[in-house]
């Protein structure tokens, strides 16, 4: 299991997580839903060492043990779609680049810049440098985001082969379907539902 | 269909000079009215004595020597300079107490009068160095707050991107801070261009060293051959303008090959 343990956080006069814990398993696909501002990305973060909390603490994983996927694409401009692979590779893994595009579907846009690809084709690229970077865990916040269902689905499998953990925030009901445990929030200050 | 467009370009860039050198020649013209007769060269030359004093210039002997040591004193200022304002920059961003000690001191230089620098300069060193080190001053502080102000404003969602997946130090740099930096050096270096030439040609004039357009500005001054004067302060000013120009097409080029290739 991984988690987090009396975990307390605010932002301004906003609490977001209020002597807050949780359990998730480090195994398959576990998907975190909410309404949006519920504090879903707060814990994501935390457990990726990227939020650091008031009091309390994160269990069953480090910062460094885990690939973390931004809310945002944050890709470079000026880097072509497989260099972005690349770049988080180690130089004798370049290789493996156009891999973690077909993973995604983008295999075909190799040597595109990411002003040339749509929002979910960005999106696809976002997620394949995550993936590339690797890990113990992978956690990913709205990884499906303008990317169509059936695509999605696609792509959760392939990502499921992997055999590394992942906690996803989602929406998307074909994804949930398709998730190995479901965690449903509600807040500020963030609950767990069910 | 081309040479027409070639012709409308090149109309419009010769327009203003045409105005200019127009505007020129009336004013030579209202002087000489104003001195009867007498001569306006010691006042205000005629566009044509200017060039023919440009023309004798040039077929002597010393004039690309004069030209090419004064081209190496500013341009060897501007690269001490600007290398000196990145290196500040890195440092003040990097750490608030350095920023702390060095911002005022940079703001100082900015606001000394440089007439003020070239003399106590030319105290402190020969006078062949004091352009370099007078045109280096004036660069600095412009290339200082660009870069700064750069480094502010690089993207902090992809400097944090950079750090949760790993990238070094020198992978953060050269992807990311680079870039992010490149509108912010393209603009100090254009400015600083015209400011090296400036402060340089100045510490020329007040420090006379012996092969330099500020040298040959003060004697033409001295013996009142002012169409020599006009005609080296043009080369001054063609040559901050050809060398600002080149400096554009070169960063130009340089942000055009970056979104071709970066590998």
């Amino acid at each position: 299991m991984i988690g987090l343990e009396n975990a307390c956080l605010s932002f301004g006069e906003k609490v977001i997580l209020d002597h807050f814990s949780i359990d998730i398993p480090d195994s398959g696909v576990t998907a975190l839903r909410g309404p949006s501002g519920c504090g879903k990305t707060t814990v994501l973060r935390a457990l990726a060492g990227l939020q650091r909390l008031e009091s309390g603490r994160v269990f069953g994983v480090s910062g460094d043990q885990t690939a973390f996927l931004f809310q945002e694409n944050r890709l470079l401009p000026w880097r072509r779609v497989a260099q972005h692979i690349t770049d988080v590779l180690p130089r004798d893994r370049w290789n493996e680049a156009r891999q973690w595009l077909e993973l995604v579907e983008l295999e075909n846009e190799e040597k595109a810049y990411p002003a040339a690809l749509s929002g979910g084709m960005c999106r696809r690229l976002a997620l394949a440098r995550c993936l590339a970077l690797g890990g113990r865990l992978y956690l990913l916040d709205e990884p499906f985001a303008g990317i169509d269902p059936e695509r999605g689905r696609r792509i959760i499998g392939r990502i499921r082969s992997l055999n590394t953990p992942v906690v996803l925030v989602t929406h998307e009901e074909s994804i949930l379907k398709v998730a190995d445990h479901i965690i449903s929030f509600d807040g500020p200050p963030l609950t767990i539902v069910r | 269909m081309a040479s027409a467009k070639t012709f409308r370009r090149l109309a419009l860039w010769l327009l203003p000079v045409i105005f200019w050198i127009g505007v020129w020649q009336l004013a030579a013209w209202l002087v000489e009215l104003s001195v009867e007769g007498r001569g306006n060269e010691l006042l205000l030359p005629y566009p044509l004595s200017v060039a023919k004093s440009l023309i004798r210039l040039a077929g002597e002997g010393g004039f690309w020597k004069t030209v090419a040591a004064s081209l190496v004193r500013i341009l060897s200022g501007m690269v001490l300079g600007a290398a000196a304002g990145i290196v500040l920059a890195v440092l003040t961003s990097a750490s608030p107490v350095l920023d702390h000690i060095l911002s005022p001191a940079i703001r100082v230089v900015r606001a000394t009068p440089v007439a003020s620098f070239i003399l106590l300069v030319l105290l402190w060193t020969g006078r062949d160095a004091v352009p370099v080190i007078i045109a280096a001053l004036m660069v600095l502080p412009v290339v200082w707050e660009n870069f700064s102000r750069g480094i502010k404003a690089t993207d902090p969602q992809l400097l944090e991107m950079a750090k949760t997946y790993r990238f070094s130090g020198f992978k953060t740099l050269w992807l990311i801070y680079i870039h992010s930096l490149r509108p912010y050096f393209s603009a100090a270096l254009t400015n600083a261009m015209g400011l090296a030439w400036k402060s340089g040609a100045a510490a020329e004039v007040l420090c006379l060293p012996k092969e330099a357009i500020g040298t040959r500005i003060y004697n033409s001054k001295m013996y009142l051959e002012i169409p020599d004067l006009f005609a080296w302060t043009v080369v001054v000013v063609s040559l901050s303008l050809i060398l600002e120009k080149l400096l554009r097409w070169a960063l130009s080029r340089w942000n055009g090959g970056a979104q071709n290739d970066w590998s």
